[in-house]
């Protein structure tokens, strides 16, 4: 009974940010009251996500929208946030004219008593993710990835979950450098694209048998998209990096840069590349997923486990979700070569 | 779609208010949520 209460305890604290209205707060009564059930609850709440106004984002400087940093708004309320400048988001409130909210560098934030409010801002150290709240609403989520071997963290924001709105990198002592994203998730897309053209060959199956898997929420086949995307974030700012150490800065040079990461920050970019002179890339995209399950193999192989046998369970839990079989089948599958290593 | 999720929580506050009242059974009250969320 206890466990029962503390469950529901914490299940209303966990949904509490996401009751903002007179209608959520009467199906949080309800709720309390034991009148409709979590699943209810949650079936509502989803339904009350599906209507809510979608966010329009608009580009406000940047020419031809790829030659150039580009800065975008939106509007939500009587509130105007904006990209300020590379690696500075700020949330001005139209009707006091002050800005309420910044979100700046590796998830620093700027609050005022009005934007305390309003906003919320939720920062998960460990993973580098943080969600920013406008009445309940998941407005911004904000997301790091630390890069070693440049001290560097490239950093994403979306709205709406899903919708680009700034990336940037910050490299410590150095200006922040902003990203051109549709540029960025253009080579994103294209080197995700490759990978499962890869597995398409690799295990026989058709793109669309790949998507299928990703589809399964598999956390293997989502951990390994995850290190790709993370790769090919890397590779860039190796790309960026190899192209141009050593050399000479010329006009067309920096103009090159200009067009990839924005005016603004070439000249913080360049300094940095002239740093790094003479580093080598030693690995490249293609070779990505062969050296994940590489990996996978030797994490097996310190579990005790045979490099044939690994290789085998990682065969099979890949064999089983291509033909559209659960977890358990496949962790079935896992065990019948390596075990409980799986 | 907004009509609709308003009514859906309109609806359940009349038909808590009717058991609550005793004017509905919990069956009656749990099967009227079920064509609730049907609809």
């Amino acid at each position: 009974m206890i466990r029962i209460f503390l469950t529901l305890i914490i299940f209303i604290t966990s949904i509490n940010l996401a009751l903002s209205d007179e209608r959520t707060e009467k199906l949080k009564l309800m709720l309390e009251k034991g009148l409709i059930t979590e699943d209810e609850f949650k079936k509502i709440l989803n339904l009350n996500e599906k209507t809510k106004t979608k966010i329009k984002i608009k580009q406000i400087s940047g020419s031809s929208g790829r030659e150039k940093f580009e800065k975008y708004e939106f509007y939500i309320d009587n509130y105007r946030v904006h990209t300020l400048s590379p690696g500075t988001i700020r949330i001005d409130n139209m009707l006091t004219g002050d800005t309420d909210v910044t979100l700046y560098g590796n998830f620093k934030t700027k609050f005022t008593k009005n934007g305390k409010k309003f906003f919320k801002f939720e920062f998960d150290q460990e993973n580098l993710k943080s969600d920013l709240f406008y009445k309940g609403r998941k407005l911004i989520n904000w997301t790091g990835k630390y890069v070693s071997r440049y001290q560097a963290t490239f950093h994403q924001m979306q709205v709406d979950g899903i919708k680009p709105f700034h990336y940037f990198i910050v490299i410590p002592g150095k200006k922040m450098i902003s990203l051109n994203f549709k540029l960025f998730d253009k080579k994103i897309e294209k080197a995700v694209k490759k990978v499962k053209e890869e597995l398409s060959l690799k295990y026989n199956l058709s793109v669309s048998d790949i998507d299928k898997i990703m589809e399964t929420r598999n956390d293997a086949f989502a951990k390994e998209t995850e290190k790709i995307i993370s790769k090919e974030q890397e590779k860039i700012i190796k790309d960026l990096t190899e192209k141009y150490a050593g050399k000479e800065i010329t006009e067309q040079i920096r103009q090159e840069i200009e067009r990839t990461i924005g005016e603004e920050m070439a000249n913080a970019f360049i300094s940095e590349i002239e740093q790094v002179t003479g580093q080598a890339i030693d690995q490249a995209v293609e070779n990505e997923l062969a050296r994940e399950i590489n990996a996978a193999i030797a994490y097996a192989v310190q579990q005790g486990v045979s490099e044939a046998a690994a290789a085998a369970a990682i065969e099979a839990i890949i064999l089983v979700y291509a033909m559209g079989g659960t977890d358990e089948e496949a962790m079935e599958a896992c065990r019948k070569h390596a075990g409980d290593a799986c | 779609m907004k009509s609709n999720e308003k009514d859906i929580v309109k609806e359940l506050e009349t038909l808590s208010k009717l058991f609550e009242g005793g004017a509905l059974s919990k069956e009656e009250f749990e099967e009227a949520k079920k064509k609730l969320f049907q609809n």
